[in-house]
């Protein structure tokens, strides 16, 4: 099992939200606001020659509406600025909204789930939903066994759990 | 009676601690500021002033830029050194999503054509072609290259004939 929690919202999104919103978000808002939300690690791996950047952990909501995994351009970019190192917009393929690279990847629980094609969406924060700097997609969903009932969630690797177990779990897909 | 540019960059040279270097560099910065800030600048005062921004501006400086380009109509070389000089203090503050935005939006309106016909991959800057190739991996190297010279540059690097493909997602 990589991580198992009840829906939450987190003391971090709460900071998104206030940023975003410029006030508190009220009791019943909270209450709404709950959901498959964690704290994950964003390994950087750069191109050959350029210098590796340390990612503080990051708020993460798995979206499984979400095609791809995608994370807030502007928290890699508060990183490169702290590390002080060349902008390595160069290296990242343009697309609307943001980026596309296989420079960062998500660890869940510390261990790496890697998106189906390698890749990471880096979109700007003005076009992130909700109040999360990354976004789990499908694409590393797809990685994984999701278990989701009405307040709790559990990701699992499937090639670290015996079949016979996965099969005890019916909201297991 | 305020002092010219003359005596605050003799302050700033004669300057000894840390301490009064930054006390004149701020002198010099506030009298920068404050020309820039006038209605009745005149152009060659703009451009002294842009050019003490340029090695010596801060984040507060890119809007100050903007206002002065709206405010003043600026002929066309002060008008693209203002950009040019707003361009630098983004790339030493690290405002690389402001530069992207920027440069996408030079992008779409400003279609670029390489030099060399076989270049399918060009890095830009400022709407502007830094370097050319057949192969994305050159182009990077070029621009990681001029990185060592300046490791501040930023340049986007974009498919020649579409520069920004569209997908399609759900979300």
């Amino acid at each position: 099992m990589i991580t198992r929690a009840t829906f939450t919202f987190l003391q971090q999104q709460e900071a998104i939200f206030q940023a975003k919103m410029k006030r508190a978000p009220s009791t019943s808002e909270v209450e709404d606001l709950k959901g498959p939300a964690l704290m994950i690690g964003i390994r950087h791996t750069p191109p050959h020659g350029q210098p590796t950047i340390q990612l503080p952990p990051a708020v993460a909501f798995i979206d499984t509406g979400a095609d791809r995994t995608t994370i807030e351009f502007e928290f890699v970019e508060a990183a490169y600025r702290a590390a002080n190192r060349p902008s390595p917009l160069h290296f990242w393929t343009v697309r609307p909204r943001g980026y596309e690279t296989h420079h960062f990847a998500v660890e869940i629980g510390g261990v790496p789930v890697p998106t189906r094609t390698g890749n990471v969406v880096l979109l700007y924060r003005k076009y992130m939903p909700g109040y999360e700097q990354v976004l789990v997609g499908r694409d590393l969903l797809k990685q994984l066994t999701l278990c989701c009932s009405t307040d709790t969630f559990t990701l699992t690797d499937p090639l670290l759990v015996p079949i016979r177990s996965r099969t005890v779990d019916p909201c297991c897909r | 009676m305020p002092k010219t540019y003359a005596e605050l960059y003799k302050e700033l040279a004669q300057a000894k601690s840390e301490d009064e270097k930054q006390l004149a560099r701020q002198a010099l910065l506030t009298c920068v500021r404050d020309e820039l800030d006038s209605p009745h600048t005149e152009i060659e005062q703009i451009k002294t002033g842009l050019e003490v921004l340029q090695t010596r501006g801060t984040l507060e400086d890119i809007q100050r830029i903007d206002d002065v380009v709206v405010r003043h109509s600026l002929d066309g070389f002060t008008l693209n050194f203002a950009r040019e000089v707003k361009r630098h203090l983004q790339e030493r503050c690290y405002l690389l999503a402001d530069i992207s935005r920027d440069e996408e939006d030079i992008l779409r309106t400003q279609p670029l054509t390489p030099k060399d016909p076989g270049s399918r991959w060009l890095a830009v800057r400022r709407g502007k072609i830094l370097a050319e190739g057949a192969e994305r991996a050159e182009v990077e190297a070029a621009v990681s290259r001029m990185q060592v010279a300046r490791s501040s540059l930023v340049a986007l690097i974009v498919p020649v004939g579409s520069a920004l493909p569209s997908v399609h997602e759900r979300r």
